[in-house]
């Protein structure tokens, strides 16, 4: 089995002295989707903060290409929730925002984010600003940005969750079919969710969690073939299962 | 809907609609549609009426069908849909109104735009008429605004890939 990219043992959280997550231990295999699920307040998110390094773990270990983290992590980047794009800026300057960052001169930065617009549909709309893109734009820009900077692992928390179905649906296939695409750098992603349906129909393997404080319950290999249908009856015994073990 | 407005509709839900329609092959009925994808028929509508105005589906009796290109729209690729979809959008009123004012500029003022719209549609739906068609525009790379200077910007043929 080749090393793991990113690798949590026995990691805990704790804020002011609740216990948020306990004991949790798994790796993120180079090239696949691992999908973490369990309900809220099971400290999925927060775990993903840390293997991003925006926030430290209370107790255990998180090595990321085989290092011991500290700080940020810089084999990762983060899409998020509420897209978190700047208003100000155009849709192209947001996606090569972080380039700059990292010390990109500008020319290439914008030459960059116009490429990953382009392959998320979005080339026509480089000079449009946030609000003048619809949600499902939105986060298509927080995804170009994310893979702007070619992290070995892409973080997707809750990604489609502001997303209307229809939105969502058409998302969730950009994403699988752009984690193949040869013209993308990066090929692994970790994606927290509360929908099982989502998890299953995404992830080649499934963290279930559970609550009150955050622990690993099982991970779930989803082994069925690719493409895959959304409610398909392949998925069922898959869905069935992790709701078994979440509740 | 009068004749020649645009459907006020996102296109990513449209390709998620075209993709669910595809689904279920052979006529269905648009309330079990709307059911299924817990929406209201209000939201539905303008979807629905997007696919049509496009010729991607047929819509009689309640009853909805993917038409042969509606069908290719649901299996193609991004790149495949922005073809389609551009050569549909080309040749709607309003579109083919701004691509022939930068026939004649690089730069057409928003407001060059609004005025042809003036006579027969209300201001707050002219807006959004021009707010619809700056996303089908761009979307299609057909061409460009500028925000800042509300004006819509001609782009070269040759950016099309």
């Amino acid at each position: 089995m080749p090393e793991p990219l990113i690798s949590l043992v026995g990691v805990g959280k704790r804020y002011d002295g609740a216990e948020v997550l306990r004991e949790v231990s798994f790796d993120v295999r180079p090239g696949e989707m691992l999908a973490l699920v369990g309900p809220s307040g099971c400290g999925k998110s927060t775990l993903l903060r840390i293997m991003a390094g925006l926030i430290p773990a209370s107790s255990g270990e998180v090595r990321s290409n085989g290092r011991l983290l500290s700080g940020l992590n810089p084999d990762t980047a983060m899409v998020f929730q509420s897209f978190a794009l700047l208003p100000w800026l155009k849709a192209a300057e947001n996606v090569a925002l972080p380039l700059e960052a990292h010390g990109v001169p500008a020319p290439e930065r914008l030459r960059k984010a116009e490429h990953l617009l382009d392959l998320m549909g979005l080339r026509g709309h480089a000079r449009a600003y946030p609000r003048e893109l619809s949600g499902g734009m939105r986060q298509r820009v927080g995804i170009a940005r994310a893979l702007c900077q070619e992290p070995r692992v892409l973080l997707l928390d809750e990604p489609f969750s502001a997303l209307d179905a229809l939105t969502a649906q058409t998302l969730r296939d950009q994403v699988i079919d752009l984690l193949q695409d040869p013209a993308v750098a990066t090929r692994t992603a970790v994606l927290v969710t509360h929908s099982v349906e989502e998890a299953v129909y995404m992830a080649d393997r499934v963290v279930a969690f559970q609550a009150n404080p955050g622990r690993v319950v099982e991970v779930v290999p989803i082994d069925a073939p690719r493409p895959r249908r959304w409610g398909s009856p392949a998925l069922v015994p898959f869905v069935d299962r992790l709701y078994g073990l979440m509740t | 809907m009068s004749a020649g407005l645009l459907p006020h509709a996102a296109l990513g839900r449209l390709f998620g609609l075209i993709e669910v329609m595809a689904d279920t092959p052979g006529p269905d009925d648009l309330f079990r549609l709307a059911d299924r994808l817990r929406l209201q028929l209000d939201d539905l509508h303008p979807l629905i009426e997007a696919a049509r105005l496009l010729g991607w589906a047929r819509v009689a009796h309640g009853d909805y069908d993917l038409t042969e290109e509606g069908q290719r729209v649901a299996t193609s690729d991004v790149a495949g849909r922005k073809a389609l979809f551009r050569e549909r959008v080309r040749g709607l009123p309003i579109i083919a109104s701004i691509l022939g004012a930068l026939a004649g500029a690089s730069a057409v003022p928003r407001e060059t735009i609004r005025k042809k719209l003036r006579p027969r549609v209300p201001p707050q739906e002219a807006e959004r008429q021009l707010d619809t068609a700056v996303n089908w525009g761009r979307w299609a790379d057909l061409f460009d605004y500028d925000a800042d200077d509300a004006c819509f910007i001609r782009v070269e043929e040759d950016r099309e890939a």
